[in-house]
């Protein structure tokens, strides 16, 4: 995951623009304290989201016709309809998605689980829905609770940065959390059996062992924890775009529209309500 | 003013702390040869490289025909377009011939008059048939210089050179990277021109050569003019010890 | 014991060829910008004019010496925000590997240059030519023979470095692959494929750089 913090280290590298940089930050960080996402939304017409290409359930482009999918392509466009705008959809990666949006190159961003260290930087909406955290165990492996994987033996991958990473260490402190650059980095090292398990929440874990049952098994440790899944929009003085975007998602929830974008999601990728792991809820 | 075809009037140059020319004054009549000759060092090529501009004077004068221009060291060059002009009044033969090597006999002889004349192609081609001709070279028109002989380049180097129409001809040691043998065939090209009547100045170490070909010789050691006279003068009975002794070590030799 | 399963990802052909296309014609657009970019540059550094030298050497050290996966996030996300100037993914991957390509062709174009020996120079000069003419007629001519080989090998390495702009999510073979991945949970296959495409693209190049080497070789 990068970050504006690792931004920052990257361009204290270029240390002969700093002060050049440091006066035109100023003057851009002014520039966006007066943009308002929501005027600007409404006066051009243009909702822009990210959305990861190979993101299936959360989301996908259909490779035959080039369309979008997935429940947050859904959201987002029952989102646009209800703000009589477009829908314009910015393909991007699960890493690059806080400085999309720093960069204001998108206005906003679903499928992101709250974290402090996000929260840092970029303003988080009302929750989308709860998702529970799980382990993929690679075969013959079989924790049954976080004490089970807390232990130094246990090697555990993560994408770093990640709700995965920050929930895996602060929950097994022992054990060897094992970073990678990438969701799909972690899971191929578990694939390649260089880690015993990938810290993971649930709807990633269970579309990824239905596709490649040789992974291992999805196991909820107990005792159950989980984050929420959230969106993340600009941080700006006037909070009218989070605070509107925030009041529609508790609306649609409390309508069922999510949960029927969810449902329909997991359908695409052959996920019925039975492979759902016991306990999980969203 | 003089009807001298070159006037060289106290021109400076130093590289550096080494001064290569101090205070050069000479006259070069119409139609006239020179011979410049003198120990390596003794500035001659340097004078030479002076005349065409590939090396710019700190201070004096330089007069070509009509074509003059004067140096004080400190004010500013002239333009690299006026400087490229006054090069065409010179044609200049180097001791490597630097033929281009991209380019067939030819081309290398078209190059000028095409190039910085903007002359036709048609005509720029019957030139460079002609001045090969001349040298001897017809045969080998379409031959890139790497399949000649030292003497073959250094006659296409001459015809290149010729075909701009100078009013000068240089000559920078043109025989000296030349087997013995194919010194020969350069000089009576050279000898030819003297003949028509080209104006030219030798910088060379064949001194035989120069006494039969050059009206007048030069004599330079250390930057100056030791010695200049009339070639026999010069080489047979040289007034200065400086000459006398340059001489004496080409007799030994020979 | 890993079951290979190339089947699972030969439904998978169309992104493959899309993103192999995608590589291809990055390479081709940035080879081309570069080698205009390089050849300023490049002759920039060998200007009568001391500021044009600085400048030349300020730009060929800044992109030489900083890697390129930082220059691509750079170019993508801090410049528009210090500028204001909207630049999209492509845009922002085809500048950044052009004058970092740039930066590497305009060393070697400034070698080749110097390669050629003086006298040839001089000879043009003594035509009457102008120092432009002289390099245009004469000197390029010549040295474009022996950068050839040098920047050849360079273009390779820019092929390989267009991978790179897969973290911008531009649809390369490498972003496309990660794309098989991702959905097949068949990594290792799918960089089995990725690294054998590379290969049979970049096979018949290095063939003939290393035969013009031995062409020029041979004519020296």
């Amino acid at each position: 995951m990068t970050t504006r913090r690792d931004l920052a280290g990257l361009l204290g590298a270029g240390a002969v623009a700093a002060t050049a940089l440091t006066l035109a930050s100023k003057e851009a960080s002014a520039q966006a304290a007066t943009t308002n996402t929501f005027e600007r939304i409404l006066s051009s017409k243009k909702l822009r989201i990210g959305a990861v290409a190979a993101g299936q359930p959360w989301t996908f482009k259909d490779r035959a016709t080039g369309k979008w999918g997935g429940q947050f392509v859904d959201i987002g466009t029952a989102l646009a309809a209800d703000m009589d705008v477009q829908l314009e959809i910015v393909e991007t990666t699960w890493g690059n998605a806080v400085l999309d949006i720093q960069a204001d190159k998108i206005d906003i961003m679903f499928g992101m689980n709250l974290t402090p260290k996000r929260a840092l930087v970029v303003d988080f909406t009302s929750t989308v829905y709860d998702s529970a955290l799980v382990v993929i165990a690679r075969p013959g492996f079989e924790p049954k609770t976080w004490a089970d994987l807390n232990d130094p033996k246990v090697k555990i991958s993560v994408d770093v940065g990640s709700a995965h990473d920050h929930v895996a260490a602060r929950l097994c402190p022992k054990a060897q959390i094992v970073r990678f650059k990438s969701l799909e980095e972690a899971t191929l090292a578990l694939r390649s059996g260089r880690v015993d398990a990938q810290s993971i929440f649930w709807m990633g874990g269970v579309r990824a062992v239905k596709r490649d049952p040789g992974l291992g098994k999805v196991v909820v440790p107990q005792p159950m924890f989980g984050s929420t899944s959230n969106a993340i929009v600009r941080r700006e003085v006037d909070k009218t775009w989070r605070d509107f975007a925030s009041a529609w998602i508790t609306y649609s929830r409390g309508l069922g529209l999510i949960r029927e974008a969810v449902v329909n999601s997991l359908a695409q990728v052959d996920l019925t309500m039975d492979d759902i792991p016991p306990g999980v809820t969203f | 003013m003089s009807t001298c075809k070159i006037e060289i009037s106290g021109v400076r140059k130093q590289f550096g702390d080494l001064v290569v020319l101090r205070d050069i004054n000479l006259k070069v009549e119409p139609g006239a040869v020179i011979a410049l000759i003198g120990p390596s060092g003794s500035g001659k090529s340097t004078l030479l490289r002076c005349l065409n501009l590939l090396v710019i004077p700190e201070g004096g004068r330089i007069r070509i025909g009509d074509d003059a221009f004067a140096f004080d060291g400190t004010a500013k060059l002239p333009s690299v377009r006026e400087q490229a002009r006054f090069r065409s009044n010179t044609g200049m033969v180097f001791q490597h011939f630097n033929l281009f090597p991209h380019m067939t006999v030819l081309q290398n002889v078209m190059e000028g008059p095409l190039s910085v004349k903007n002359m036709p192609k048609a005509q720029a081609d019957a030139l460079a048939r002609r001045l090969l001709e001349k040298v001897g070279l017809s045969d080998k028109v379409d031959v890139f210089p790497n399949k000649l002989s030292g003497g073959q380049k250094q006659r296409v180097a001459i015809a290149r050179a010729l075909a701009m129409e100078p009013a000068v001809m240089l000559f920078d040691e043109a025989t000296s990277a030349l087997d013995p043998e194919l010194v020969g065939e350069v000089l009576n090209v050279i000898r030819a021109l003297a003949a028509e009547g080209m104006t030219m100045i030798i910088v060379t170490h064949e001194i035989g050569f120069a006494r039969e070909v050059a009206d007048r010789v030069v004599f330079m050691r250390d930057g100056v003019i030791v010695e200049e006279g009339p070639a026999h003068d010069v080489i047979d009975s040289p007034k200065e010890e400086a000459t006398r002794t340059f001489l004496s070590h080409f007799h030994n030799r020979g | 014991m890993y079951t290979w399963r190339f089947d699972a990802v030969w439904g998978y052909r169309e992104l493959f060829l899309t993103g192999t296309a995608v590589t291809i014609g990055l390479t081709i657009a940035v080879v081309v910008l570069g080698l205009l970019i390089g050849l300023v540059a490049g002759l920039g550094q060998l200007s009568r004019s001391p500021v044009l030298r600085w400048l030349s050497w300020l730009y060929i050290e800044m992109f030489r010496l900083t890697p390129l996966l930082v220059l691509l996030l750079w170019f993508y996300y801090a410049l528009p925000m210090l500028t204001g100037i909207k630049i999209d993914a492509l845009t922002a991957a085809v500048v950044t590997l052009s004058l970092y390509g740039g930066s590497f062709y305009a060393e070697v174009i400034r070698g080749g240059i110097v390669s050629i020996e003086a006298g040839q120079s001089e000879a043009g000069m003594a035509l009457g030519m102008t120092p432009g003419k002289v390099m245009r007629r004469i000197v390029l001519p010549q040295a474009i023979k022996r950068m050839i080989p040098p920047l050849m090998n360079q273009s390779i390495i820019q092929f390989k470095n267009t991978s790179l702009v897969s973290v911008l999510a531009v649809p390369d073979l490498l972003y496309q692959g990660q794309i098989v991945a991702m959905d097949t949970y068949r990594a290792l296959e799918v960089y089995t494929v990725i690294a054998a495409i590379y290969f049979v693209v970049l096979l018949p190049l290095t063939v003939i750089v290393k035969r013009a080497e031995r062409h020029l070789a041979h004519s020296n």
